[in-house]
C-alpha cells in the first residue's frame, strides 16, 4: 500500500514533466538511440530516491538532476569527440555579447528571423549539438526546462555567473550559426541592410 | 546607463533575472532610446522563434509507456499486448468456426435435419392446439432424460 502510494505520488509529479524530459535528453545525448535506456534510468533512480524527495519542493529541478546525470553518464560512457565542437581558445575569443553586435548579417536576421527559422530546424538542432556538453546542458536548461539561473546553478553545481557566461556564449554561437547558415542558404534579404 | 551598457544586459533583461535595479535603469533607457528599444524587440522576438524550435515539449506515449513499464511503475505493455491478442485470437476463431459451418452447410447440405426441424414444429404445433395427446410430464430432469431414451430405444427397436 505504500509502495502503490509512492509510485501513484511519483507519476503524478512526473507527467507534466515528460515532455520536457524528452526534449533534454533528445537534445543533449550523442545517440538518440539510447534515449529510452537513460530515460529508464532516470526515472528508476529517481523513484529510488523519492523517499528523499520533500514534498513541496522543486520536483521539476529535482527531477532535472536527476536525467542531467544520467544523460551526462552515458555521454561519458559513450564518450565520442564533438566534430564541430568548438575548442576553447575560439569560444574564449568570441563569448563576449558585443563580439556580433555590429554583424551587418546579424541585423539582416533580427529584421526578419522568420526567414532563416522557417528552413533551418535540423540545422539548429547541429548548433545545439556543436556546443560544448556544459554550454549545451546549460542552455537547454534554460530553453527546455524553463529554469531560472539560480536553478541551473544548482542543477550543474555551477556558480550562477558561470550559468550566465554559457548562457550568454550559446546565444551568440546559435546567432553565428544562424547567420552562417542564411548566408549560405540566400535566405537573407542583403537589400535591406 | 547608454546604449552599448544596456545591451550588454540584455540576456539579464530578457531572462527577467538579476536586480530590479537593473531592469529599471535598462527600462528608463528604452524609453529614450527608440533605436535600442528596437534592438531588444528584436532580440526577444528572435529568442522567442529558437526557443519555439528547440523545445518540443511533447511527450512520446509509446516511450513513456515502455519506460515506465521497465521501472515497475506501470502495468507491463505485454500484458496489455497479451490481452489484446488474446481476445483478437478469439475472434479470429469464432470467425473461423462461423465459415467453417457455412462452408459445410454448403457441401453437404442438411436435409435431415431440416426434415427433423419441421416434424418438430409440426409436433409442437398440434402439440399446443391440443391436438396431439401429452404422453408424459415431469419436473424431473432425470425422469425427462429416462423417458427420452426409452422412446429412442423403443424407436429403434421398431425400426
Amino acid at each position: 500500500m505504500k509502495d502503490r502510494d509512492k509510485s501513484e505520488r511519483f507519476l503524478r509529479h512526473l507527467e507534466p514533466l515528460q515532455g520536457p524530459l524528452e526534449a533534454y535528453c533528445r537534445r543533449l545525448l550523442h545517440e538518440v538511440d539510447s534515449l529510452e535506456d537513460v530515460l529508464q534510468s532516470a526515472v528508476a533512480n529517481a523513484f529510488r530516491d523519492f523517499d528523499q524527495y520533500a514534498e513541496g519542493t522543486n520536483f521539476r529541478a529535482w527531477i532535472f538532476k536527476h536525467t542531467h546525470s544520467e544523460a551526462m553518464n552515458w555521454n561519458r560512457k559513450h564518450q565520442r569527440t564533438q566534430a564541430a565542437a568548438l575548442r576553447e581558445d575560439e569560444v574564449a575569443a568570441k563569448e563576449t555579447w558585443d563580439a556580433i553586435l555590429d554583424e551587418p548579417l546579424l541585423k539582416v536576421l533580427l529584421e526578419a528571423p522568420g526567414a532563416v527559422l522557417d528552413h533551418c530546424d535540423a540545422s539548429i538542432a547541429l548548433a545545439v549539438k556543436s556546443l560544448s556538453l556544459e554550454d549545451q546542458a546549460v542552455s537547454l536548461l534554460h530553453v527546455v526546462g524553463d529554469f531560472k539561473y539560480r536553478e541551473i546553478a544548482d542543477i550543474l553545481h555551477v556558480p550562477i555567473g558561470t550559468v550566465m557566461s554559457r548562457l550568454a556564449r550559446c546565444r551568440v554561437r546559435l546567432r553565428q550559426r544562424l547567420v552562417e547558415y542564411g548566408e549560405r542558404h540566400g535566405l537573407h534579404r542583403h537589400g535591406e541592410i | 546607463m547608454n546604449c552599448r551598457e544596456s545591451r550588454q544586459h540584455w540576456n539579464l533583461y530578457h531572462d527577467s533575472e538579476k536586480d530590479a535595479g537593473l531592469h529599471f535603469r535598462i527600462g528608463e533607457h528604452l524609453a529614450v532610446c527608440p533605436q535600442c528599444a528596437e534592438w531588444f524587440q528584436q532580440q526577444s522576438r528572435l529568442e522567442y522563434m529558437l526557443v519555439e524550435n528547440i523545445a518540443v515539449r511533447r511527450p512520446t506515449a509509446e516511450l513513456w509507456d515502455r519506460v515506465l513499464a521497465q521501472t515497475q511503475l506501470l502495468k507491463p505493455v505485454p500484458a496489455r499486448r497479451w490481452f489484446l491478442f488474446s481476445f483478437s485470437g478469439a475472434l479470429a476463431c469464432a470467425a473461423g468456426i462461423l465459415i467453417a459451418i457455412v462452408l459445410l452447410r454448403h457441401a453437404f447440405p442438411s436435409q435431415p435435419i431440416s426434415d427433423l426441424t419441421a416434424i418438430t414444429t409440426t409436433f409442437h404445433h398440434r402439440l399446443a392446439g391440443g391436438d396431439e395427446p401429452l404422453q408424459f410430464r415431469s419436473r424431473s430432469d432425470l425422469e425427462v432424460d429416462n423417458y427420452l431414451l426409452w422412446k429412442t430405444w423403443s424407436m429403434q427397436l421398431t425400426n
